[in-house]
């Protein structure tokens, strides 16, 4: 079950679905994504009141493929664009403006210029927000008041329970040696 | 990717590493033995065809070349201050010095101002003292207007002139009779002065369609009839004037820029950066005019009958993004030398230059595109004649010697680098980085040849005396902002900003 995904079933039992720890400063929560990271966790996040530099290397975040995305919708743009001035002016209904071709590059470049910046646009906006898996209206971190300080002055450091490394009590203690204000378990 | 370098951030007092003054012999000497390099340049142009005119269109491509750089330098600055940014900090030094190369230019600039003077028209027909009503650049489109059709098929053996009227009557063959008779109409004309033509601006039958005017081609009676419209504006003691302005502008607000900095690595005042930050925008108001209407004097007016409003942004668009190619490698030549540390003129420095060097080449092509759609659209024979001399068409049978270049041009100034500058792994990579801003410093001056040469020559025209201009400007140019990089720290040392700058870091 992927965090947070609200389930069909009311549940009556809670159920352990992460481990939290806070921090308290950029250095503790670079030192210990550092630790986590090394530790092998793949599904864990850090939650920080503003853009922490150097985390995505502590946190061996790797590039996103969303520029690739953009030039997807990019590429999807400048073709569909050119397609369509051709479909519209050349073939389905031809029009003779101003002396010009009826498929003419250049009369066509604004359309393909602005085709292109849209498409490749959406792909930077929509893909942004499937990358995320956004919209996203609930999380059991929220349930939590000492999360709510992440917005303030709090650093959080979040391993999953779905992660295979994860285990109660080790990822407790290891979440506790780094350092951390305090340790929680976070249950939905 | 990134290297795990730790995020400390410098004490704003203490010194920063390049403290370091360049010394100024080791490279000034060669440089100003580049000079020398104008000599053969005279020597090749003096024994060609076109003599000193030659050598005169070659000078000014190169000298427009370097002002850009000059230009797009102090615009760099007025920006940097108007955003107050503080990622720019420490690169910002070297745009002040290269900006500081204006009093130079301004002396490299008078033997165009005495050509204009000496009115042989050669170069700027506008300027031809009445003596000389022929526009001297006749041998390509004023010639149909000296003498019969006749005369023209006869001259059209000597391969170079005359090749526009050739192509034109040979694409518009049926009118062959029409373009006779257009040439005996304007052979008529011919004889007078500019006195006349401008008295003949009041005959309704000398209009651009009154003799069947060959599309793509502007007659020598037609540009004087332009020309004679605009000599309001159009004249040497004017051009002189505001040549003068323009220069008192810029080397006015790069001396103040530089000075102002300069003083800062002493006394670390803060009032030094308020004071910059409220000359900026007048700086950017003054830049914006005098750049454009430069643009319109320099190369603009080479074709006075001409005229296109976006051509001082097609200027400026050139002279940022060759300002924006130069910064990365003159900072990747004084990185690599150990003259700027590598962590104050960082990795992330260099990426976000090579962003603006991307977002300048797609702006140029914007610029250029948007001046070639508005007058290929109207195709009005008063606009397009600029563009049919450069072959500029998707027509095959329009295309001429030039084709290749504005073809060239669309291509290797705009697509390749467009897609080559893309990734973000090529700016953060300094060999790469650097590879693409050589290559569009180089596409900037055959941008510039483009926009230029034409103007003398219908055939492509390049050798010995372009590139040793080139080379013989360059070494002045480089003289210049040697010897004045030489004066000072190569780093803004207590700059408010200069912590910030250094802990600089893209997400």
């Amino acid at each position: 079950m992927v965090l947070g995904m609200p389930t069909n079933k009311p549940q009556t039992e809670p159920k352990l679905v992460a481990m939290l720890a806070e921090f308290d400063s950029v250095d503790s929560i670079l030192a210990a994504s550092e630790k986590v990271r090394d530790a092998g966790y793949t599904k864990w996040d850090t939650h920080t009141p503003f853009p922490v530099h150097g985390i995505d290397d502590a946190m061996g975040i790797k590039p996103t493929i969303l520029p690739w995305l953009v030039l997807g919708g990019g590429i999807t743009g400048c073709l569909g664009g050119l397609a369509l001035a051709w479909y519209t002016n050349a073939f389905e209904y031809p029009f003779l403006t101003s002396g010009k071709p009826q498929f003419s590059l250049p009369a066509n470049i604004p359309v393909i210029f602005e085709t292109t910046v849209l498409l490749a646009a959406f792909g930077a906006v929509f893909g942004m927000l499937g990358l995320n898996r956004l919209p996203w209206h609930y999380n059991p971190l929220f349930k939590k008041k000492g999360f709510a300080r992440v917005t303030n002055d709090r650093f959080v450091v979040v391993i999953e329970a779905s992660d295979p490394l994860f285990d109660k009590t080790r990822t407790g203690d290891l979440l506790s040696s780094l350092g951390a204000i305090c340790v929680e378990e976070v249950e939905d | 990717m990134t290297e795990q370098d730790t995020t400390q951030t410098p004490d704003a007092s203490t010194p920063v590493t390049s403290a370091i003054k360049m010394r100024s012999g080791k490279l000034c000497i060669p440089a100003i033995g580049a000079m020398g390099a104008l000599v053969p340049a005279l020597i090749f142009a003096a024994v060609g065809n076109n003599g000193l005119t030659r050598f005169m269109f070659a000078y000014i491509i190169s000298y427009a070349f370097f002002l850009s750089i000059s230009l797009g330098a102090l615009f760099f600055i007025c920006i940097q201050h108007v955003s107050r940014a503080a990622w720019s900090v420490t690169s910002r030094r070297i745009a002040e010095v290269l900006a500081m190369t204006m009093p130079v230019l301004a002396i490299a600039f008078l033997p165009i101002a005495g050509n204009v003077m000496l009115g042989g028209g050669d170069v700027y027909p506008w300027a031809a003292s009445h003596e000389h009503h022929a526009p001297a650049y006749g041998d390509d489109h004023a010639q149909p207007a000296h003498g019969s059709t006749t005369d023209d098929h006869a001259a059209s053996d000597n391969s170079e002139n005359n090749h526009a009227p050739l192509s034109a009557s040979d694409a518009y063959a049926p009118d062959e009779k029409k373009v006779a008779d257009a040439h005996q109409a304007v052979a008529d004309h011919s004889d007078h002065s500019t006195t006349k033509a401008k008295s003949s601006l009041h005959a309704p039958a000398v209009s651009l369609e009154g003799h069947g005017h060959i599309p793509g081609v502007i007659d020598a009676h037609t540009e004087a009839i332009y020309t004679a419209k605009k000599a309001a504006y159009l004249n040497v003691p004017f051009f002189i004037i505001r040549w003068i302005i323009f220069f008192a502008v810029w080397i006015g607000l790069s001396f103040a820029f530089w000075k102002k900095s300069v003083q800062q690595d002493t006394t670390g005042d803060v009032q030094l950066t308020r004071q910059m930050e409220r000359l900026a925008p007048l700086g950017i108001c003054l830049f914006a005019v005098t750049v454009t209407y430069a643009a319109f004097d320099m190369i603009m007016s080479m074709s006075p009958a001409w005229f296109s409003t976006i051509f001082g942004v097609y200027y400026f668009t050139g002279g940022m993004l060759s300002i924006f190619a130069t910064l990365i490698v003159v900072l990747t030549v004084l990185r690599n030398k150990g003259l700027i540390d590598k962590t104050t003129v960082s990795k992330e420095h260099m990426h976000d230059h090579g962003k603006f060097l991307f977002g300048f080449v797609v702006f140029w092509a914007y610029i250029a595109f948007s001046q070639y759609m508005l007058i290929w659209y109207a195709s009005l024979p008063e606009t397009t004649f600029w563009f049919v001399a450069r072959g500029a068409t998707t027509v095959a049978k329009d295309m001429n010697s030039w084709s290749i270049v504005s073809i060239g041009l669309m291509i290797c100034h705009f697509f390749i680098p467009f897609i080559g500058l893309m990734s973000r792994h090529i700016k953060r990579t300094n060999q790469t980085l650097v590879f693409w801003a050589v290559w569009l410093l180089v596409f900037h001056w055959i941008d510039l040849w483009w926009l230029i040469m034409p103007e003398m020559s219908v055939e492509v025209r390049i050798g010995i005396v372009e590139i040793c201009c080139l080379i013989g400007l360059g070494g002045l140019f480089t003289a210049a902002a040697v010897w004045v990089g030489s004066l000072n720290a190569l780093v803004p040392q207590k700059d408010p900003r200069i912590a910030e700058s250094l802990a600089f870091k893209n997400l």
